[in-house]
């Protein structure tokens, strides 16, 4: 059992590797009243080509076939169904699936105890059928439908493939509607056993039990259960070089206004330091320079070249960071030059960079009020470093103006991508 | 939790102490009578209060005040209730002991300059702001078909009879066409004169220091007049109204509203949501079980009770081929419920459910405080009477309720981009 203190934050997060191999993060917090269980399986959308276990050579799996097992899981051989038992046991339960991992989760006020191991027992006993399986699949042919009818989410994961050679990013994760029809029981059970293994999981629990007694729990759940000895699980590895895939290209969708997608690609040992940290100073550069804190986005909307704030995102990807800026307008080749000029001059205010820096700071004071943003807190910790660190504030509260200044100078827009989506009426 | 009232000639204050979190949340309610111009103003007025205000001129000096009173922002909304509509306007502060010595008086200054300092010059909103605003409010209306889930919420809700019209509380195009900065003005000056007006505080505080800045801003700046709110009286004639709009979307959209009528207070507070957690409301619902997870029909089904309008309301995303074998089924589902199949089970699960959601509020500041204003202002209980009366319903008042509900619309958004 080791203690990961949560730097800054008087929070300490106690954690155990099990004899399984299972990761197990537990946070108390006494005066809440409720919990929340996430079981995370390091297998998302991602990964479609691995050597399953027991198995010798590399396998091709259909697209979406990480999310089809996500909704899977819920089958029960006998007895009551997944949703019937947490029902009784007053909890609330559902699960994700993202490009990197499957998470199943619970949430609830009362029957703790029982509500953790249900979670853990369901995930532990898969049950596929060629039935189950096929009465699945029209549904998530109609969560596919749903998605797609959301027409910035098709935007952002056009802008986000289109930078992308090799990488899967922005590809769909339900899987389109022939690799949905294709998959088989036997495709699951293959992937189930490889990447549901307690070695390849980590469950993060905050609670307001004692860290002991909850880790304990779990231990005694795992007990008795046998579980096949997984080495490093062989997964294709993916090499993405630096240029985009396609560096202008539109789309049409069921919109009223033109928008703009602006992404730059850029490798992420650019800087020369934490990657972390690198990408702090990059979202502090962007907010200060494109954000409604920016005299340049107010100028925009004055002179009502765009019509909304420009939205900015700062992200990973892979051995990447995304730099994205979305601009509603009505001239996309004007917006599209004006960004490209301020990029050539871009602004380096210490005003600015204090600001943003305090503003990010009192984002932390408001995760430790409830379960929920603790757990998110958590998670994000996670997803970033597939551990919980526990360094997130610190690195926070470290950023400084000269360090700033360093990463702009190796700051470069070379790799750039224009993605563009224009109202259905404008393609007739 | 210790609630103090200070009332005073022209508004009221309430206090709720807690330190169980490490934020002061401060909500300041209007409450007013509404028409669809009314409620189309208060959405132009909400940007124009916090684009600029007569203080920082334009909206780059708003977002850096906000930054350096550590992310303290102001949203204002406008939440109809039945027959009234609430401003509200609130603010909420990190605790000086966690942040800096000053952030709350000083960020308390700057929530009441950005309601009673407006950016006025002259009689009008100063140009460009009232410009930028109202663009800005426009553009939303022109997208609000982007999103066809509310989209056709509201297509569906304008073919409600007149007793159960749901007003849209972000207003109308054509009402914004009418609107002049002059106009906008004298709404501004008006809505506080005619309001109800209450304060509502919750958090750890000096409450002599916090009701000196409070009274020190608010004297002579509100008006305490009656609050007119009341449940809307519904007719009990059905008249089963059916329509069918076609846009470029993938997937259909379904909704289904139920009239009630004659609710007792009981009814209406505590068995509506338990009724509604059992019919249709996570995926343990009778809808779920039946159409999604029995008959594979669709992936996203729910249902909704609208306690001020007396309606409920079922949304599902489909497959339009199978319009009228769903809609069938969600008729099965409701007649099993009126003719007796609710199981102890059911009712139980629906209480646990009901109960984590209440027990929950309590691990909320934001809850408790809407909770609070809900039952002092809005005729609905406070959290504990909730958390009592839940564990009171019988299986019998469940079924007593569901045979209130009348269809009364029947509304389909059909997609037409992949025959869909």
């Amino acid at each position: 059992m080791d203690k990961i203190e949560l730097k800054g934050l008087n929070e300490t997060v106690i954690h155990e590797t099990l004899d399984n191999g299972l990761n197990v993060y537990v946070l108390r917090k006494k005066q809440f009243n409720a919990f929340s269980c996430y079981f995370i399986t390091n297998f998302g959308a991602l990964i479609d080509k691995f050597i399953p276990i027991n198995e010798e050579h590399m396998h091709k799996f259909p697209k979406g076939v990480a999310h089809f097992l996500e909704h899977k899981m819920f089958e029960q051989e006998e007895g009551k169904s997944v949703m019937e038992m947490f029902s009784l046991l007053g909890g609330s339960c559902n699960a994700f699936t993202n490009y990197d991992y499957t998470t199943y989760y619970v949430t609830g006020v009362e029957n703790f105890y029982e509500n953790l191991n249900f979670l853990i027992d369901y995930v532990q006993s898969p049950y596929f059928t060629d039935e189950n399986v096929k009465k699945e699949q029209g549904i998530i042919n109609q969560e596919r439908l749903m998605v797609n009818d959301n027409p910035y989410r098709v935007f952002y994961m056009k802008s986000i493939e289109n930078l992308f050679i090799n990488y899967q990013y922005g590809k769909t994760i339900v899987g389109e509607e022939k690799d949905i029809f294709s998959i088989t029981k036997e495709d699951l059970y293959r992937c189930y056993n490889t990447f549901y293994n307690p070695s390849n999981m980590s469950l993060i629990v905050v609670s307001n039990e004692k860290e002991e007694d909850v880790i304990n729990s779990i231990k005694k759940n795992q007990k008795n259960k046998k579980f096949d000895k997984l080495d490093k699980i062989k997964i294709e590895k993916v090499i993405e070089p630096e240029n985009v895939k396609k560096e202008y290209d539109i789309i049409y969708e069921n919109v009223t206004k033109t928008q703009v997608g602006y992404n730059i690609k850029i490798k992420n040992d650019t800087f020369g330091i934490d990657i972390d940290k690198a990408l702090l100073y990059l979202y502090i550069l962007i907010k200060s320079n494109f954000s409604d804190i920016s005299e340049f986005n107010l100028d925009l909307r004055q002179k009502s070249i765009i019509d909304q704030d420009l939205s900015l995102g700062v992200s990973m990807y892979g051995d990447y960071i995304i730099i994205n800026i979305n601009a509603s307008v009505c001239d996309d080749e004007k917006i599209i030059k004006l960004l490209d000029d301020k990029f050539n001059n871009l602004e380096i205010s210490l005003e600015k960079f204090d600001l943003i820096k305090k503003s990010l700071i009192s984002r932390f004071v408001y995760y430790f009020m409830s379960v929920d943003s603790i757990m998110n807190y958590l998670y994000n910790d996670y997803f970033d470093n597939k551990k919980i660190t526990g360094d997130t504030f610190i690195k926070y509260k470290e950023l400084n103006f000269d360090e700033y200044n360093d990463v702009i100078k190796k700051f470069n827009t070379k790799n750039k991508s224009i993605t563009i989506m224009k109202p259905l009426k404008d393609k007739e | 939790m210790e609630y103090k009232k200070y009332e005073y000639d022209n508004y009221t204050v309430h206090f709720l102490k807690t330190n169980k979190f490490k934020s002061i949340l401060v909500s300041l309610q209007l409450i007013n009578n509404f028409d669809k111009e009314t409620l189309t103003k208060a959405s132009l007025l909400r940007r124009l209060l916090t684009y600029s205000t007569g203080k920082l001129k334009d909206k780059t000096q708003v977002v850096k005040k906000v930054y350096e009173l550590y992310n303290s922002s102001i949203f204002i909304a406008n939440n109809i209730h039945n027959n009234v509509v609430t401003t509200d306007f609130s603010i909420e502060i990190l605790e000086d002991k966690y942040t800096e010595k000053g952030l709350v008086k000083n960020a308390l200054e700057y929530f009441f300059d950005t309601i009673f300092i407006p950016n006025i010059i002259d009689g009008k909103f100063e140009e460009s702001n009232y410009n930028l605003a109202y663009k800005n409010l426009s553009d939303f209306y022109d997208r609000e078909k982007e999103n066809k889930n509310k989209y056709a919420f509201n297509k569906a809700c304008e073919l409600l009879d007149e007793d159960h019209l749901k007003l849209n509380p972000n207003g109308y195009k054509e009402e914004l066409e009418r609107i002049t900065n002059e106009d906008m003005v004298s709404y501004y000056n008006n809505l506080f004169k005619q309001a109800n007006s209450n304060i509502f505080v919750i958090g750890s505080f000096n409450d002599k220091e916090l009701l000196d800045i409070i009274n020190s801003r608010l004297e002579g700046k509100l008006y305490k007049n009656k609050n007119d709110f009341k449940f809307n009286k519904c007719s009990a004639k059905i008249n089963l109204k059916e329509s069918v709009d076609i846009e470029e979307y993938n997937q259909s959209i379904l909704i289904m509203m139920y009239k009630t009528y004659n609710l007792t207070k009981r009814e209406r507070n505590v068995v509506l949501p338990l009724f509604n957690r059992i019919f249709g409301v996570g995926n343990n619902s009778k809808l779920f079980r039946s159409i999604r997870e029995e008959k594979s029909l669709v992936y996203d089904i729910r249902s909704s009770a609208s306690r001020d309008e007396s309606l409920v309301i079922v949304q599902a995303g489909i497959d339009y081929k199978n319009k009228d074998e769903i809609v069938k089924y969600v008729e099965d589902e409701l007649n099993g419920i009126k003719n007796g199949n609710v199981t102890i089970e059911d009712l139980d699960n629906a209480k646990k459910s009901r109960r984590h959601i209440l027990k929950q509020f309590e691990d909320d500041n934001e809850s408790i405080l809407y909770i609070k204003i809900g039952s002092i202002l809005y005729d609905n209980d406070d959290l504990e009477i909730r958390q009592q009366e839940v564990e009171t319903v019988t299986i019998d008042e469940i079924i007593s309720l569901a045979k209130k509900l009348k269809l009364d619309v029947i509304y389909m958004l059909k997609g037409d981009r992949n025959n869909g």
